[in-house]
């Protein structure tokens, strides 16, 4: 016989630092269970209690991936969901990721198959939170911090305002007079956007996650059935490596190469709408780029010198070259993975190409979104 | 450094040269020789310009500047300086994709002006790039001020660009002479025909002018550089770089302002580095993880209005010409071409009267 009893209980517990109110818990033991088939009312007054074994309790989530997007959507779900504890596991950390070499400057694409609308929201999302940082006392330290400038195009675009141009700061079109130092070029877009650094984001995102309570663990995964052993939720943000985690061929390499230069009177970035030539002035020297093929550096100084003739002035730092992890769209949604018959649910949030530091915190609240219904779909059996 | 200053007290020259003095060195004496002798060393043949000052880069105040190209807000009706500030914006915009930009110390930079309450526009409008009223959301990142405006200017720091004007003169030949200038007549005596009076903040020790007082302004250089924008704010009661303002470099950040009328004090204060840095990190939050490097005071010569004219000195027998050019304020950088430009005019002037007296040099 099945009884199907639903036991909803409301935790209004402090546990370590941080409290929790609101969240219920909806759990329904299943048809098969070992368990009686009733709760007993016993375990209603050992509930509350679990908060002193939180290792033996808590939902165990593994984020695979200590780039910007592990990173960010680790410390969204620890910071969101206290009663998690999340572990990041990732062969190189910073400053070893993607995410370290790229410039960081935020400026979004538009993916073939995503929704207009939800592209934005990510886009709108991550600006606003790393805004927040740039205004805050924090942004020399993080990395994160205010950048103007402008996107120039040799032949007037169809569309003149793209979906994000609300996002950003002031949004508007190159006067003639702004335009005349691009004499090749015949329109152009004036902004302030954000500069997110990660050899400084990443470092910050780690301190942020271990006060939420996160850990960071060393490990290459190459078996996500192995990981669903010993984790409840995983949380897929292996980026490149999704390829051979996943067997992804949608995953590619597209890579990038750029210089940096030490030169420190540049203020402003440039880019060419094409993406393939930019100069980003950071915290730390000017990137300049970039190529999704093999070019050499002399190209790229080249091109970018045509652009800011000061550039002859500039002294090199050094040259850095990356793979992003292209898709023809990021994927954002949910699996599983078989583990001795249960499923493992896995969040998937990678395949973001050139755009990581652009729509990472969106996308982690999304993943956020997907690791909650997770939650809420568990099975209650071997966890209580 | 680079170029040879004169440690001597005789001038040797010829007697036929035509012998112009410039006294001061920072960036108005420097520029305004340069203009001269760029519009007339080949008209008159035996034009000998000699620069004296006790002040040579970078002790001058130009070189404490922070070096934005920003006028004051108004020019309350004086249309000549409002040219001279345009003529200044444009000629160093030109030289922006020449390959000398940055030994010039010249290069772009964007920012903001805050006012806590609404203000018109500024007179600087039209001459910047890309004027434009602050968005809400701009002002959401300044709590306390309501109104403003971004634009694109000129950064022109004066230690390089001073620099990179002596070399420019010396290379042609220009003389230096480090020494203060007792008079006027000391000069003239000695065969100067032509004076250019560049002496700023103290050129009331060569002739008493109740109207230049010195206008105290002490900075902190810090390092900061995630910081890309100027920042200005302009607090209507308080007066003219008396609010904070934040100016980024391409060595540090520049950190003010004070603004003390009368105060001679080259000495900096450690309670106007106080009242400085609390409201700066008011105003940018992020100044706190900054490292500071050190304070530095400078006198602006303030005045009503730029003193930019011709005087005819008698001295005995012997008569001398004096172009003023002082007077500057806190917009010396800002507005120095176009000054340099008009005082080269009146060089002109006096050019062709001389070759219409005895001695013709045309």
């Amino acid at each position: 016989m099945t009884v199907t009893s639903s036991v909803q209980w409301r935790m209004g517990i402090q546990t370590r630092s941080s409290s929790f109110k609101g969240m219920s818990l909806t759990v329904t033991p299943p048809a098969h269970s070992p368990f009686s088939t009733q709760v007993p009312r016993s375990l209603l007054f050992v509930a509350p209690f679990w908060y002193c074994c939180p290792a033996m309790h808590r939902v165990k989530v593994a984020v695979v991936g200590a780039g910007v997007v592990g990173l960010s959507t680790a410390v969204v779900i620890a910071e969101a969901l206290p009663h998690c504890s999340v572990t990041v596991l990732a062969d190189r950390f910073t400053p070893n990721t993607t995410s370290d070499g790229a410039a960081g400057i935020l400026f979004a694409s538009q993916f073939p198959d995503v929704p207009v609308e939800q592209q934005r929201r990510w886009f709108k999302r991550t600006f606003d939170h790393l805004l927040l940082i740039a205004s805050s006392p924090e942004a020399g330290v993080a990395g994160v911090f205010l950048s103007s400038g402008w996107q120039i195009f040799r032949e007037v675009p169809p569309e003149k305002k793209p979906y994000w141009s609300d996002c950003v700061l002031s949004f508007g079109t190159m006067t003639d007079a702004e335009l005349k130092r691009f004499p090749q070029y015949k329109f152009g877009q004036a902004f302030t956007t954000i500069k997110c650094e990660c050899p400084s984001y990443l470092p910050w995102l780690q301190k942020r996650l271990e006060k939420a309570g996160g850990i960071m663990i060393h490990e290459k995964v190459t078996d996500l059935a192995e990981l669903g052993l010993r984790y409840d939720v995983i949380v897929n943000c292996s980026g490149l490596g999704s390829r051979e985690l996943l067997g992804d061929e949608d995953v590619h390499p597209v890579r990038g190469q750029v210089l940096r230069v030490h030169a420190p009177w540049l203020q402003h970035f440039v880019r060419v709408a094409d993406g393939h030539t930019y100069i980003y002035p950071g915290a730390g020297g000017v990137t300049l780029g970039g190529t999704r093929q093999a070019a050499d550096s002399q190209a790229i100084f080249e091109r970018c010198r045509r652009l800011e003739p000061s550039l002859g002035s500039a002294r090199p730092l050094g040259e850095w070259v990356g793979l992003r992890p292209g898709r023809r769209n990021p994927r954002v949604e949910r699996g599983h993975v078989r583990v001795h018959g249960r499923r493992v649910p896995v969040v998937h949030n990678y395949g973001h190409g050139g755009w990581g530091i652009t729509l990472s915190w969106g996308t982690a609240l999304d993943a956020l979104d997907l690791v909650r219904q997770c939650l809420n779909e568990r099975p209650p059996e071997a966890r209580l | 450094m680079g170029f040879h200053i004169d440690w001597s007290l005789d001038v040797e020259s010829t007697a036929a040269d035509m012998r112009v003095a410039v006294i001061g060195a920072g960036v108005i004496g420097l520029s305004t020789a340069q203009c001269i002798y760029e519009r007339y060393h080949s008209a008159v043949s035996s034009l000998s310009i000699e620069v004296y000052a006790d002040r040579f880069t970078p002790q001058t105040t130009s070189d404490g500047a922070a070096g934005l190209w920003q006028p004051y807000l108004y020019d309350n009706g004086n249309t000549l300086e409002t040219k001279w500030n345009k003529e200044t914006f444009d000629y160093l915009l030109g030289f922006l994709n020449s390959p000398d930009s940055i030994k010039m110390g010249i290069f772009l930079q964007s920012g903001y002006n805050l006012c806590s309450d609404p203000a018109p526009d500024p007179s600087f409008r039209d001459i910047v790039l890309g004027f434009r009223q602050l968005a809400k959301r701009e002002l959401d990142l300044f709590p306390g001020y309501s109104h403003g405006w971004f634009n694109t200017a000129l950064m022109i720091e004066g230690k390089s660009y001073l620099p990179w004007l002596m070399n420019w003169l010396k290379q042609r030949g220009v003389k230096f002479y480090q020494r203060k200038v007792s008079s006027f007549q000391e000069l003239a005596d000695s065969g100067v025909e032509v004076i250019i009076n560049c002496t700023g903040v103290r050129s009331g020790e060569l002739q008493p002018d109740p109207e230049l007082k010195p206008g105290r302004g002490q900075i902190i250089k810090v390092s900061a550089p995630w910081l890309k924008h100027f920042i200005l704010t302009h607090n209507f009661k308080k007066g003219v770089y008396n609010s904070p303002y934040i100016i980024p470099g391409s060595r540090h950040v520049t950190v003010g302002g004070v603004f003390q009328l009368g105060n001679w004090s080259e000495q900096n204060s450690t309670a106007d580095h106080k009242k400085i840095w609390e409201e700066a990190c008011s105003l940018e939050p992020s100044l706190k993880h900054a490292r500071v490097m050190e304070d530095w005071s400078g006198l602006r010569p303030v005045r009503s209005r730029v003193r930019l004219e011709r005087e005819m000195m008698q001295f005995g027998p012997a008569s001398c010409e004096v172009i003023h050019n002082y007077g500057h304020g806190g917009y010396g950088l800002t507005i120095h071409w176009g000054c340099a430009l008009e005082a080269a005019r009146l060089f002109g002037e006096i050019i062709e009267q001389k070759g219409q007296g005895d001695r013709s040099r045309l």
